[in-house]
């Protein structure tokens, strides 16, 4: 009997442990019938388990007076420069004054991560929590963590490009697809776990298709080519001097690697982007 | 954590760590729901490999 269509949607609310009582029955009956969701649920329920786990980590409280006293070698020299005075001359005149920033007391070590700027937080539960906690994992998600509130930025929506075309690619494989605007032309970001592992040498090209294209008379710009990793991952971000407006088609097709700059490949998955353009 | 993109480490922290639902997630980052799920199931296997790369039993 042929295996039910993997349910990723669901199996991602089933680790974060968002489903409802009559949907997580649901699921985990399709659990019963699908080995690969089975398999999948068990080994990322335990990536979901860790990082439930995870605790804020502490740094030593002289990493920060050491960032401090960059920041403040910094400015100093920002000072001097814009004074047109030298550096000896205005380090001392902030000592005799006091301006210099004062430091986390001793015993009050900063913390780093996320929690340092938000401090209420929903505990995330999970169905499979209960891994051990192991400190060098945590201190490197932590460290990782606080990079990525940095780069979300206040307001944390880290995005900056207006998205043109979004949405999941249908056809022999699947995956999501965002296409953004830039200042120098679009911003392609791609996704997916379903497109396979060509053979040494081939690829895969993203293309935005225009009406009328056709083998003899083509109307289509390449988006770039790309592969999946070793484990069979797709997650490529790629740039084009493409108007979508224009061409609204994505295309993706296997190419041979030929050196020949035309579709020669099949398709593998397309969107059309047309009704979500202006 | 060097190997997984961005997006991948944006929607684990939003998720993870303000504790948000992808429901939440979607509308902070402004996108649609569904990508925000596809982003962190490979997010996650990302993070596993990640992981296993690293000699950790993921």
């Amino acid at each position: 009997m042929p295996e039910p269509a993997h349910d990723h949607d669901r199996l991602v609310l089933y680790l974060l442990d968002e489903l409802g009582a009559e949907e997580r029955v649901s699921f985990e009956a399709h659990l019963d019938g699908c080995a690969s969701c089975a398999t999948e649920a068990e080994s990322l329920g335990g990536v979901a388990g860790k990082l439930a786990t995870m605790a804020p980590a502490t740094v030593p409280p002289d990493l920060t007076a050491g960032v401090l006293a960059a920041v403040e070698s910094v400015a100093s020299a920002d000072a001097r420069l814009a004074a047109g005075g030298d550096l000896a001359t205005v380090e001392w005149g902030r000592e005799m004054n006091g301006t210099h920033r004062s430091l986390p007391e001793p015993g009050r070590e900063p913390v780093v991560g996320p929690t340092a700027v938000r401090s209420e937080k929903r505990p995330r539960r999970s169905a499979w929590s209960g891994w051990p906690l192991r400190v060098g994992f945590a201190a490197a998600f932590a460290a990782m963590t606080a990079a990525i509130v940095i780069a979300v930025g206040s307001d944390g929506s880290g995005v900056t490009a207006p998205v043109e075309i979004q949405g999941t690619l249908s056809g022999d494989s699947s995956g999501e697809i965002v296409v953004s605007e830039l200042g120098s032309g679009r911003e392609v970001e791609l996704t997916s776990s379903e497109l396979p592992i060509l053979p040494k040498g081939e690829l895969y090209e993203i293309w935005f298709v225009g009406p009328g294209d056709a083998p003899a008379d083509p109307n289509r710009i390449s988006g770039g080519t790309f592969h999946p990793d070793e484990a069979g991952n797709t997650d490529v971000t790629l740039h084009a001097a493409v108007d979508p407006a224009l061409y609204p088609l994505i295309e993706i097709t296997a190419e041979p690697g030929s050196g020949d700059p035309a579709v020669e490949g099949d398709v593998i998955a397309r969107l059309d982007g047309s009704d979500q353009l202006p | 954590m060097r190997g997984l993109s961005e997006k991948h480490r944006q929607v684990l922290v939003l998720a993870y760590d303000e504790g948000l639902t992808q429901s939440q997630i979607a509308e902070r980052i402004d996108a649609p729901v569904g990508t925000v799920k596809t982003r962190t199931f490979h997010a996650l296997r990302a993070m596993r490999e990640d992981l296993t790369r690293r000699g950790f039993d993921a």
